[in-house]
C-alpha cells in the first residue's frame, strides 16, 4: 500500500510498505477513507520529537471501514464506519477504567523512553514516535487499530465523514481542554491558538456554558474562523499586547480559564527579543519547548483561575514563572486527550447541530500530495486549516 | 496594571545568561540528532545548570557550572545519571533496558532484586495464574518451558542466551540440552492470594530463590503485586546465560503479568508497515 512516511526532519516521502496484518487478537484492519494533518505532526516534522525513525508511518486523525477483525472483537464489525481515537487504551487497566485512557499503563510497547525521560510511561499515539509506542500512523490505505474495542467508534447515521473525522483527534482534544478546565456560568474564556484543536476548545467552551469567548492567534483566516465558525471574539497577538488587551476585556480581573491551543512551538510575535531567546535556547538545546503561551496565560489569568493545557509540550522549559503562578493561587490541567470518554457525547452534539467541525477540513488531497500539503500546512498557506487525505483517491 | 506585563517588556531574557547559554550549548551539541531519554534529559538539565552557574559570580557559582558540566557529559558520554532508580547499590548495566509501563524496581543488592507492578484485578486471579509455573514462559520470554513434576516440585528449561535473545524458535532447546541454562524448583511457601516462594535445588549454574508477593492496593485500584528474585551468582553471568538481568526478568515478567491479566494480550508494534527502505514511492513505481 501507499504511505507517507517520516524520513527525517522535514522529509516526508509518500512510500510503498506493506499492508498491515492483524497481531493481536482484539485488532482491526480500518481501510482509511480520511486521514487528516494535525499541528502535533509539525512538531515531528520540525525535528522537535527525538524519537522518530526513518520510515515511520505518521497520522493519527482518520475515519476508514473496518475490513478484518481480530477474533476476540465483539462489538465491531467488517463493514462498520468508524473514527479511532488518536490515542490508545487498552480500556481495562486503571487509567482506562477512570476516562483518562491517554495514561494508559498497556498500550505503549517500547516504554522505555517515556519512562526514563518522565518517570512513567504514557499510551500509545498512532503516528507519534517510538516514545510513545512506535504504532504506524494513519496516513495510508490501511491501518492497525488494537485495541479495537474500546478505541475505534461507529459513526451515528447522519454524520457525514467530513464532520466525523475530527472527532479522533481535534473535536475531543479541545473538548477536554474546556471540559477540564470546569467553566462555570459567568466565565470569561481565552483561548491560545485558533488552528483546528483551537477552534474546538473554544465551540466547546461556550457549549460548557463559557459566557465570553476570546481567541488568540495571529493568522488571519483563523481569526475569522474562531470569530464565524466558534463565536468567539479576537486578539491578534502580533497586533496588540495581549495581557493589556485581556485585561481591558474584562474588567481587570482576567480570563477566569486560560486554554494552551498551541503548544511547544509558540512564537512571542509581539515580543522580538524573548522569540528570539526562546528560539535559540531551543535551537541549542538549552530547552526543548518554547513557553511563551504559558508565560503569557500565568501572566493574564485572573488570580484564582485555571489553565488548561493540551498544546503539545515534550521536554524542559526555561524561565517559568512559577512565582506568578502560586502567589496567584492558579490551577494547572492538562493532558494528552481521552477521546475515548468524549466520543458519544460529542456525536451527540454533532447530530443535534450544536456543533459541526467539518469546516476545519479546508482542503482535501491525494496522499500523494503529502508532502506538498504538509508544506502548506505548516506555512498556513492558502487559508490552511486542516488538509484532510484521501488514500483510497 | 500595564507594569505588571513581563510579554510587553522583555523581562525574560538576560543578554549574558543568553550568550552563556549560547556558549555551553554549542560546545556540546544539542539534543537534536541522537541523543535520546535519559541522555536527552542529562544534557538539556546539564547545560541549564551550567547557564545558571555561569551567571552566578564567586564559589558557588563555579560549582554549579562545574555540576552542569558533569551532567553535561554523563549526557553525552550516554550515563544515566537520572535514568537509574537503583539504591547506589547495584550496578547492573542494560537493566533499565527492560523496564515495563508501570513497574517499578529496586536493585537492593547485586544479586537481589524487586519489582512491583498494580494490576486492576483481584488477587486470586493473579495467584491462580502465577501459582500454575507452567504459565510462566509467557511471562519470561528466556523460558523455553516449565514443566510441572508434583505439587511442589517443577523443572524450568532455559531457552540459550542467543535464542533468547533472538526470541528464537522452540525446538532447539531440545538439541541442545547440555548447554542450556535449566533447574529444579520447590515451593516453599503457598500463603493463598498473598505469597509465594520458591527455590532451586540441585546442581545449577544459575541458583536462587525468589517470591511473588500480593496485596491489596487502595481504594479500587486492583493488587499491587511485588516479584523478588534472589541470585546467588552476579546479574552479569544471569545475564550472559538467559540474555536478561535479573532485573530485566523482573521487569518483563510484571509487565508481561500486567497486560495479559488486564488485556489478554501484549502490547506490541511487530510486523507492522515502515517505509524507509525503498525510497520515495514514485521512484519504486516509476
Ligand atoms: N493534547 C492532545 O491530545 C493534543 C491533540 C491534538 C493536538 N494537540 C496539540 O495542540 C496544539 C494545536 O494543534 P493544532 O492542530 O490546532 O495546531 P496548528 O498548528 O494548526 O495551530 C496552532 C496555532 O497556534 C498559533 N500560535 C503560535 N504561537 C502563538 C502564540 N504565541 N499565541 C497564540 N497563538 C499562537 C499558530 O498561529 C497556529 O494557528 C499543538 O501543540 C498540538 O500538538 C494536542
Ligand atoms: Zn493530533
Ligand atoms: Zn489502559
Amino acid at each position: 500500500m501507499k504511505a507517507l512516511c517520516w524520513n527525517g526532519t522535514n522529509d516526508l516521502r509518500v512510500e510503498r510498505v506493506p499492508d498491515p496484518v492483524l497481531v493481536n487478537p482484539h485488532d482491526v484492519i480500518v481501510k482509511v477513507a480520511l486521514s487528516s494533518v494535525c499541528g502535533s505532526d509539525l512538531h515531528l516534522i520540525d525535528g522537535y520529537v527525538p524519537t522518530m525513525r526513518p520510515g515511520d508511518i505518521i497520522g493519527h486523525e482518520f475515519l476508514g471501514e473496518i475490513v478484518e477483525k481480530g477474533p476476540e472483537v465483539r462489538y465491531l464489525n467488517r463493514g462498520d464506519r468508524v473514527i479511532t481515537v488518536s490515542i490508545i487504551g487498552c480500556g481495562h487497566c486503571g487509567h482506562c477504567r477512570h476516562g483518562e485512557s491517554s495514561l494508559c499503563d498497556n498500550s505503549n510497547p517500547n516504554p522505555e523512553h517515556a519512562r526514563t525521560a518522565y518517570g512513567h510511561c504514557g499510551a500509545g499515539i498512532f503516528g507519534y514516535s517510538h516514545a510513545f509506542g512506535g504504532y504506524a500512523g494513519s496516513h495510508a490505505e490501511y491501518i492497525r487499530v488494537p485495541y479495537a474495542d474500546f478505541n475505534a467508534f461507529r459513526v451515528p447515521e447522519g454524520v457525514s465523514d467530513e464532520k466525523a473525522v475530527f472527532v479522533s483527534d481535534a473535536v475531543p482534544t479541545g473538548y477536554m481542554a474546556a471540559d477540564m478546565a470546569g467553566i462555570k456560568p459567568g466565565d470569561v474564556v481565552a483561548v491560545w491558538g485558533c488552528g483546528g484543536v483551537g477552534q474546538m476548545a473554544m465551540r466547546s467552551a461556550s457549549l460548557l456554558g463559557a459566557e465570553r469567548v476570546i481567541g488568540i492567534d495571529r493568522v488571519p483566516d483563523r481569526l475569522r474562523a474562531a470569530q464565524m465558525k466558534a463565536g468567539a471574539e479576537t486578539l491578534d497577538y502580533s497586533r496588540v499586547d495581549i495581557f493589556d488587551a485581556l485585561q481591558a476585556m474584562t474588567g481587570g480581573r482576567g480570563p477566569d480559564v486560560c486554554i494552551d491551543a498551541v503548544g511547544m512551538e509558540a512564537d512571542s510575535g509581539s515580543n522580538a527579543v524573548e522569540d528570539f531567546y526562546d528560539r535559540a535556547k531551543q535551537a541549542v538545546g538549552l530547552q526543548t519547548d518554547r513557553p511563551a503561551v504559558l508565560r503569557q496565560m500565568i501572566e493574564s489569568c485572573r488570580k484564582g483561575g485555571t489553565l488548561s493545557i493540551v498544546g503539545v509540550y515534550g521536554g524542559l522549559i526555561d524561565k517559568f514563572p512559577m512565582g506568578a503562578a502560586m502567589n496567584k493561587g492558579l490551577t494547572f490541567r492538562m493532558g494528552q486527550q481521552n477521546g475515548q470518554r468524549y466520543a458519544e457525547r460529542l456525536f451527540g452534539h454533532i447530530r443535534n447541530g450544536e456543533l459541526d467541525p467539518s469546516y476545519l477540513m479546508t482542503h482535501r488531497l491525494p496522499l500523494d500530495d503529502g508532502p506538498q500539503a504538509y508544506r502548506m500546512f505548516k506555512e498556513k498557506a492558502d487559508d490552511c486549516m486542516r488538509v484532510v487525505f484521501a488514500p483510497q483517491g | 496594571m500595564a507594569s505588571n506585563s513581563l510579554t510587553g517588556r522583555g523581562r525574560w531574557p538576560q543578554p549574558d545568561s543568553l550568550l552563556s547559554g549560547l556558549g555551553s550549548g554549542l560546545a556540546g551539541a544539542g539534543p537534536g540528532g541522537a541523543a535520546t531519554g535519559g541522555r536527552w534529559l542529562a544534557m538539556v538539565g546539564g547545560t541549564a545548570l551550567g547557564v545558571l552557574g555561569l551567571q552566578r559570580s564567586g564559589w558557588g557559582g563555579a560549582v554549579m557550572a562545574l555540576g552542569g558540566a558533569g551532567l553535561f557529559a554523563a549526557g553525552a558520554l550516554g550515563l544515566r545519571p537520572f535514568g537509574e532508580r537503583s539504591l547506589g547499590t547495584a550496578p547492573d548495566p542494560g537493566a533499565w533496558r527492560h523496564q515495563g509501563p508501570a513497574t517499578r524496581r529496586r536493585s537492593l543488592t547485586p544479586e537481589r532484586t524487586q519489582a512491583v507492578v498494580t494490576i486492576a484485578s483481584d488477587a486470586g486471579t493473579i495467584f491462580r495464574f502465577w501459582r500454575n509455573f507452567a504459565n510462566l514462559p509467557k511471562l519470561m520470554p528466556q523460558l523455553e518451558r516449565v514443566d510441572v513434576l508434583s505439587a511442589t516440585e517443577s523443572r524450568w528449561i532455559a531457552k540459550s542466551a542467543t535464542q533468547a535473545a533472538k526470541g528464537a524458535a522452540k525446538g532447539a532447546a531440545g538439541e541442545s540440552a547440555g548447554e542450556v541454562p535449566n533447574w529444579r524448583c520447590v515451593l516453599d511457601r503457598v500463603d493463598e492470594d498473598r505469597l509465594l516462594t520458591w527455590h532451586t535445588v540441585g546442581e545449577t549454574a544459575l541458583p536462587h530463590r525468589a517470591s511473588l508477593m500480593l496485596s491489596p492496593a487502595p481504594g479500587d485500584r486492583g493488587t499491587e503485586v511485588r516479584l523478588t528474585l534472589v541470585y546467588r551468582v552476579p546479574a552479569t553471568e544471569v545475564a550472559a546465560l538467559l540474555g536478561v538481568t535479573p532485573a530485566g526478568q523482573a521487569e518483563e515478567a510484571l509487565r508481561r503479568l500486567k497486560q495479559r491479566v488486564e488485556t489478554g494480550e501484549l502490547s506490541t508494534i511487530e510486523r507492522q508497515p515502515r517505509g524507509g527502505t525503498s525510497g520515495p514511492f514514485r521512484e519504486a513505481t516509476e
